[in-house]
């Protein structure tokens, strides 16, 4: 990082906490500026997870009011953002578990794609981050999890450490799995998909 | 592939794939959340405390959590390698599965106690009820039955799931004990991918029904729903038998013996539709 960036991003750390501190004292506004800064990628996170618009937009939300009610116990000497992450893939992955949703995943998976995957004949940059995207998806949840707060979050390891919750070598060693499996998956069902690695 | 031999990824070519994805535009998330929170009670002095509809709502979603990583423990990080696919449903290999215990079933008799079977599909979504005499009513496909009825004798219920053009048909043996608690259910499916299983080595045994390949998975281990983005994990402590022909997937599943399930899959004849 060059030094105006530096200055710029301890700039920004600065003003965050300040942004913190009037939250925490009731001062809504305070925390509609840190919303505003976030509400992109936790939405993007929650969408990520859920495949549906509509049930993102209500994590995100949720996830910043309830985290609004906790700043109490945020340690604001740690980044905002990994813990605003975590808030929404928990609460995510919860409503995904919710049995009501279960059976409705597969109702609309198939009423989006009633066929096996065909590879369409695009081969946009878009069409091949969405082809990675389906991949993950066929991932275990915490291996989803690693790969979207590492790669499509774009997290440092030591900041997805600090979203899950976990030892950074937990974080290294999960990349690896996922990324082994992801590669199979990749290889078996989306081989067109390779070239854009190589 | 040599995976020792060469990176899996480079870390910044996945990251600017990534970065291309096309997300739906952000919604002002910034204003709702404004919004609801000048409807929390706050005090004069102090952050907003939870209130105790919260308290009970975050007190959930912990425990759900909590319940969660205790189902399965340490399975989903544990994902080794895609070792078969049975017709809809994919099998992985996982060294972190539970191994093998042998159930309570014998064979031709039922378990000697009422054992709590957790069948995956019937605990996540119990589909629409139909009754036994319309099933080919109700299914995109033509409904086998099986023919041996000893020891378990007709099944007590039926439900079909209805996937755009596709249908999951289950028949369900309640335990003669426990009305209302399956024990057995039997279930067929054109779905054609619909789940996983996560399982160790040593509680597979590949096997031939019908003269297709299958699969006997012995005792205690993780499914779940295989789609996009939607897998979800279920711990099973049943048994089950899995095969499939060009177009259908079969499963068998609880608590019953390898022979029994088989012989209750050999016996599976075509219902024809009534005229």
């Amino acid at each position: 990082m060059q030094p105006a960036e530096t200055a710029r991003a301890q700039e920004a750390a600065v003003n965050e906490a300040a942004l913190v501190q009037r939250a925490r004292r009731n001062d809504p506004a305070a925390w509609e500026a840190i919303v505003r800064r976030y509400q992109e990628p936790v939405f993007r996170l929650a969408y990520l997870i859920l495949d549906d618009p509509a049930d993102a937009e209500d994590v995100a939300q949720e996830a910043f009011v309830r985290a609004y009610l906790a700043l109490d116990r945020f340690d604001t000497e740690r980044p905002l953002r990994p813990w605003l992450l975590s808030i929404a893939a928990n609460l995510a992955r919860n409503r995904r578990r919710s049995l009501g949703r279960y059976w409705g995943a597969v109702q609309r998976a198939f009423q989006a794609s009633p066929e096996p995957y065909h590879p369409p004949p695009e081969r946009t940059v878009a069409a091949d981050a969405r082809r990675l995207r389906e991949a993950v998806s066929r991932l275990r949840p915490l291996a989803q999890d690693v790969v979207y707060l590492r790669y499509f979050m774009e997290l440092s390891e030591a900041e997805t450490a600090e979203a899950l919750d976990v030892p950074a070598g937990t974080v290294k060693s999960r990349l690896h799995r996922a990324l082994a499996q992801l590669r199979t998956i990749i290889e078996d069902d989306f081989p067109d998909l390779q070239d854009a690695f190589e | 592939m040599n995976e020792t031999q060469q990176p899996l990824f480079q870390d910044d070519t996945l990251i600017q794939l990534a970065r291309a994805y096309p997300y739906p535009p952000t919604p002002d998330i910034a204003q709702s959340v404004r919004q609801q929170l000048t409807d929390v009670p706050t005090t004069a002095t102090n952050h907003p405390r939870r209130t105790p509809s919260w308290a009970v709502a975050l007190a959930a979603v912990i425990a759900l959590l909590v319940l969660g990583m205790l189902a399965v423990p340490q399975t989903r990080a544990a994902v080794r390698s895609l070792i078969a696919r049975i017709g809809a449903i994919q099998l992985f290999v996982d060294d972190a599965s539970p191994t093998a215990t042998p159930t309570t079933a014998s064979q031709g008799v039922l378990p000697a106690a009422p054992t709590p079977v957790p069948l995956a599909l019937l605990a996540a979504a119990p589909g629409e009820p139909i009754a036994l005499g319309a099933l080919n009513e109700f299914a995109a496909f033509p409904v086998r039955l099986p023919d041996v009825k000893e020891p378990w004798g007709e099944p007590d219920s039926a439900v079909v799931h209805q996937v755009a053009n596709h249908s999951l048909l289950t028949l369900i043996w309640d335990d003669p004990r426990q009305p209302g608690h399956p024990y057995l259910t039997f279930s067929q499916t054109d779905i054609p991918q619909l789940a996983f299983k996560m399982v160790s080595a040593d509680q597979v045994t590949w096997l031939q029904v019908q003269g297709h390949d299958g699969v006997w998975i012995q005792g205690p281990h993780t499914t779940g729903l295989l789609f996009d983005g939607t897998a979800t994990d279920e711990q099973i402590a049943s048994n089950v038998l899995l095969w499939s022909d060009d177009a259908m997937t079969y499963r068998i599943e609880g608590d019953i013996a390898m022979e029994d399930a088989i012989r209750l899959a050999e016996s599976l004849t075509t219902v024809s539709p009534d005229p």
